[in-house]
């Protein structure tokens, strides 16, 4: 298939911009997820309903957790040029994503909009499921791009490397997340 | 290269020629202003009038000095037509007194603004609110799209104008039923946002006597969007003396 | 001229398609309206038939709005543009020609045509709804004729979400800031050009819903959306969250990528210090949206979630609508100065071009630009002194004054510039000196609302009214006019007419401030905002406020018409009509699809604003180094 042949010219940025920039935006995202944090002592007080259900808390978080290791394996095999070998992580990782959905959604069910916390815990776990949804998307599009279109792949590999980057992220926010939600 | 500067000097010449024509003029303006200003009707008002006038003459000055600043340069160091293709002399790219002038001033005059009319009006207001002994209460409350005042311990309840003595310090305690509402009577100088869940409280002493009917800056407004009602969410102020309120609440409580 | 022998190098292979406009490139245009009404039309009611209500109701809207703008995205081309390449699938032919301004695609000049073009739209239509608020208050009465107080009441809103979400906040930053940044920056494109092409794509539908939110019930809140007044007073409500959220995600989409830009992709020796000020201002606005709207983001999300899920972060015994307050403001206080600092930066911009004299004190100014957008992070308090606890005011009060300091570079750096050079004054340079006058008058008038005891009288009466609009109106529309007449050349190689020019840049000065200065004697005298009835002793000046409104508003069609004729008709402008030493008037005009061909590439040299006889020019080309 042919390329058009404007597009990488018209598209000038390096790998390291296509990379650094992305900071931004997870920076934005960040500060959206940092303040559902604050608000959750706002609104839910500091105490804990005996409603929420802590094992599956910590069950997601170590799970999100144990998924940092596909991630940094993919990082290593981009670092080596492999573009084919990251298919499995992110395989991997799309996986985690549609389990930490189906956890999300389950401990919805104890916790009513309408009381305080569950207020601030449903809205701030429905952005996370948001979140997700778009990760599961962007695995999904690494995955069939790289088996797809392998030679396009490679020359875009900031994609594959920024998508990390955004899991990583995630997995941050999620540890941050259960900390101020569940322990504090 | 001298010969420009000599011009440069002599165009400041110019300008401070237009600082002071437009200082006399604009400061007579705001005089003219301040002197046909609205009715200022409490302790308070006075404070924040205060504040604002003070404002005004130091806004008008800053206008002259930047903008004339700005008009006259523009004008004097035109080109003579579209088509000029002379390179001015002066290339300079940053000129120290001028900096450090700006300096000086920006941050003297954001200081002292600070201090005076901000600190020293706040101070004012607090100050009025901690003297007072027994402050007459009257219990406000706001719904869409009325007021009603209640004087609890007068043992008037629930009417629809608010009548308040001269020269007593009133503690409004600000309630809502419903949405925001911002409690505000414009010749008593202050307002308060009525929030729901939270009890406000705003202290004015009234010092002008009168009735929305001889002057309308004496109305309760709502100053805060709070619906189609908005505009009307209005009620008559009547400031008496002393004696006449007496006879009015024994009229009016129960 | 250097800059002219670099003008004659044969560029004319990277135009772009020579194709002439046909009804057929509006294809993706029309097909994104159908699939973004099919898909509201749809959702709304097949939610509203699960749900067992009707489609104008909250939840049903919100289903339908979000389905909708999916559609109209996909049917824009963001499907074959990005989304099915994204996952593998075939790649979308180039468009180079005429078609890339009517459908999705990455190339940012066209998206800043569409973003011109959208703001003049919104701006028209928002403007019709001032006339109409004018009208409203030629009689002390309520008009009920013309508009009942609930009409009133949706229409303010509707004008003020508008001019602020969808006109200020890009008519600089967009329009004319997405077009320059690459090009004074040296480089073909933005960081993520697909990000920036979307950003526009956001535009319309959420534009669209604020105007058609009378539909579905309207909204009584004004633009502020304050809680419970949301919650209780019609759905429309639902399209003003909706689509405020959509118009800053359309702001911060492009944020980043100037942010990206400007970090990561300089020229070849445009060191920090050599950045062009304009680009500086809009770096300093992209850092305030980047960092302050997710608070103003989430209150949107949570008002509307107080709306349709039966959540209480702001409604009920227990909610706090204080909080919101706070939310809404850490983002829409320093909103301000993401519409300001852009402005300031292109007052800095022009300035020396047209007086031929370097930028005074050019890293003053750059701490301004900075400095505002740091401090502005820290006093959106200011905005309802009337409601916070006494302790917050010295605090914000101190913060909100400082912020005048940066500020005052500005005006510090243009007169140095003025002083003693020889200043053109075209239509442009005229509405440029307009808007400092005007913002001079808007800034100083700030101050009183910073002054907590001016403030508790000022605050929400008509003294706002006109202090925000001689900022916005007075300062930024001017600037944005201004600077759609100086860069007019680049994008369309012709000139605007200067007589017409200059006739209305007067028409406006006068007539805006006959409008808006007695709005500050109205609000002295006790005038308050929002409403539709006034007492009868402010009969006088709103009656001479309305026909000075009618006034300037009828004068706003002859820029527009200038615009139109120009770029049709206009006088063909040289390469550099301005004699400016800015990198992008060293690029083609009307700028070429690809500004510069592959293997050429520009380096900095020397500063961008050295007009002294004689000196060198500040850019030569090289060729790109083979990888």
């Amino acid at each position: 298939m042919a390329e058009n042949g404007y597009a990488s010219l018209m598209d000038p940025a390096p790998e390291r911009a296509k990379r650094g920039a992305f900071f931004f935006l997870t920076l934005f995202a960040s500060i959206v997820f940092a303040m559902w944090d604050l608000a959750r002592f706002l609104w839910g007080g500091t105490g804990v309903p005996s409603t929420l259900n802590m094992g599956v808390g910590i069950g997601l978080t170590v799970l999100m957790l144990i998924s940092l290791v596909p991630v940094f394996g993919a990082q290593r095999k981009l670092n080596q040029g492999d573009d084919k070998g990251i298919l499995s992580s992110m395989g991997a990782l799309l996986v985690v994503a549609v389990i930490m959905i189906c956890g999300i959604v389950y401990s919805w069910t104890s916790l009513p909009i309408s009381s305080g916390y569950g207020g601030i815990y449903d809205i701030t776990t429905g952005w996370f499921l948001l979140h997700f949804v778009a990760a599961i998307l962007a695995f999904l599009a690494t995955i069939m791009k790289g088996s797809r279109t392998p030679e396009r792949a490679k020359r875009e590999r900031w994609v594959s490397y920024n998508v990390l980057m955004y899991w990583g992220g995630m997995v941050v926010l999620w540890v941050v997340f259960f900390g101020i939600f569940y322990l504090a | 290269m001298n010969a420009a500067k000599e011009n440069l000097w002599k165009a400041f010449r110019g300008l401070v020629l237009v600082w002071i024509v437009g200082m006399a003029i604009g400061e007579t303006l705001i005089a003219w202003g301040i002197n046909n200003w609205p009715l200022v009707g409490s302790v308070q008002a006075r404070i924040t009038a205060d504040a604002t006038t003070y404002l005004m003459w130091q806004a008008v000055a800053i206008y002259v000095l930047v903008g004339g600043a700005i008009v006259y340069s523009a004008m004097r160091f035109r080109a003579s037509s579209a088509s000029d293709a002379v390179i001015p002399e002066n290339q300079k790219r940053t000129w120290a007194p001028f900096v450090v002038t700006w300096l000086v001033l920006a941050i003297g005059i954001n200081l002292a603004n600070t201090i005076y009319p901000g600190m020293v009006g706040l101070e004012q207001l607090w100050a009025i609110q901690m003297d007072t002994k027994s402050p007459l209460v009257v219990d406000v409350t706001a719904q869409q799209w009325k007021w009603t005042f209640s004087y609890p311990k007068q043992g008037v309840t629930d009417v629809s104008q608010l009548v308040v003595p001269e020269g007593r310090t009133i503690d409004f305690v600000l309630r809502t039923k419903d949405v925001m509402h911002d409690f505000w009577v414009p010749a008593w100088g202050e307002k308060k946002d009525v929030i729901p869940n939270e009890v406000r409280h705003l202290f004015i002493t009234p010092t002008a006597l009168g009735s929305t009917a001889t002057n309308p800056m004496l109305r309760v407004q709502c100053a805060m969007i709070c619906g189609n009602g908005h505009p009307l969410m209005r009620a008559p102020v009547k400031v008496v003396t002393a004696a006449k309120f007496k006879t009015w609440v024994s009229n009016n409580s129960f | 001229m250097a800059t002219n022998e670099m003008q004659a190098q044969a560029l004319n292979e990277t135009g772009g398609g020579k194709t002439s406009f046909a009804i057929s490139m509006l294809f993706p245009l029309f097909r994104a309206t159908l699939w973004g009404l099919t898909g509201y039309f749809a959702a709304a009611w097949i939610t509203a038939a699960l749900l067992g209500s009707v489609i104008v109701n909250p939840l049903p809207a919100t289903v339908g709005y979000i389905v909708g703008l999916v559609g109209w995205l996909m049917g824009s081309g963001l499907w074959e543009g990005w989304i099915r390449r994204a996952f593998g699938g075939a790649e979308a032919p180039a468009y180079t020609g005429v078609e890339r301004y009517f459908r999705f695609g990455p190339d940012s000049k066209s998206t800043a045509v569409r973003y011109v073009v959208f703001n003049v739209v919104a701006f028209f239509f928002a403007g019709l709804a001032a006339m109409a608020i004018r009208v409203e208050l030629l009689t002390p009465d309520s008009t009920g004729w013309w508009m009942s107080t609930i009409h009133y009441n949706m229409t303010f809103g509707i004008h003020g979400l508008m001019m602020l979400l969808a006109v200020a906040a890009s008519v600089i930053v967009g329009g004319v800031g997405y077009y320059l940044v690459p090009l004074m920056l040296g480089v073909r494109n933005v960081v993520f050009p697909k990000l920036l092409g979307l950003s526009w794509w956001l535009l319309p539908p959420a534009a669209f819903a604020v105007f058609m939110s009378p539909t579905i019930g309207g909204f009584q809140t004004g633009w502020w959306g304050y809680p419970p007044l949301a919650q209780n007073s019609g759905s429309g409500i639902v399209f003003y969250v909706l689509g405020a959220a959509t118009l800053l995600t359309a702001s911060v989409l492009g944020a980043i990528n100037i942010a990206g830009t400007m970090v990561y992709m300089r020229a070849k020796g445009m060191s920090l210090g050599r950045v062009p000020i304009f680009v500086w201002g809009l770096f300093a606005a992209s850092t305030i949206l980047i960092v302050e709207a997710p608070a103003t983001f989430t209150g949107a999300l949570m008002d509307l979630s107080d709306m349709i899920l039966g959540s209480h972060f702001y409604t009920g015994p227990t909610g706090h609508p204080l909080a919101y307050m706070d939310q809404f403001w850490f983002l829409f206080h320093p909103e301000v100065y993401v519409f300001a600092l852009p402005a300031f930066a292109i007052w800095l911009e022009i300035l020396p071009a047209a007086a031929k004299r370097p930028l005074f004190a050019r890293n003053w100014a750059i701490a301004g630009l900075v400095g505002v957008s740091m401090l502005g992070a820290m006093l959106g308090v200011h905005h309802y002194f009337t409601a916070v606890s006494p302790a917050r005011m010295p605090i914000f009060m101190t913060f909100t004054e400082t912020v005048s300091i940066p500020t005052g570079f500005i005006y510090l750096s243009a007169i140095g510039t003025l002083w003693g050079g020889r200043l053109k004054i075209n239509a442009a340079v005229l509405l440029v000196l307009m808007a400092m006058m005007n913002f001079l008058v808007g800034g100083l008038t700030g101050i009183f609302n910073a002054d907590v005891p001016a403030d508790l009288q000022l605050h929400n009466t008509y003294w706002v009214v006109a202090h925000f609009h001689y900022t916005i109106l007075g300062a930024v529309i001017f600037t944005w006019i201004a600077a759609l007449y100086w860069w007019f050349p680049k994008v369309t190689g012709r000139k605007i007419n200067e007589f017409w020019g200059k006739f209305h840049a007067w028409w406006f000065f006068v007539f805006f401030n006959c409008t808006f200065f007695p709005m500050f004697i109205a609000g002295i005298e006790g005038m308050n905002r929002r409403i539709a009835i006034y007492l009868p002793y402010l009969h006088g000046i709103n009656l001479f406020i309305s026909i000075s409104a009618f006034l300037l508003g009828a004068g706003f069609l002859i820029p527009l018409a200038n615009l139109v004729y120009s770029w049709r008709r206009g006088e063909k402008a040289e390469p550099n009509p301005w004699g400016s030493k800015g990198l992008e008037w060293q690029i083609k005009s009307p700028t070429p699809y690809i500004p510069f061909p592959e293997g050429t590439e520009p380096e900095v040299v020397g500063p961008n604003d050295n007009y002294a006889a004689g000196s060198k020019e500040p850019f030569v080309w090289v060729s790109t180094p083979s990888k």
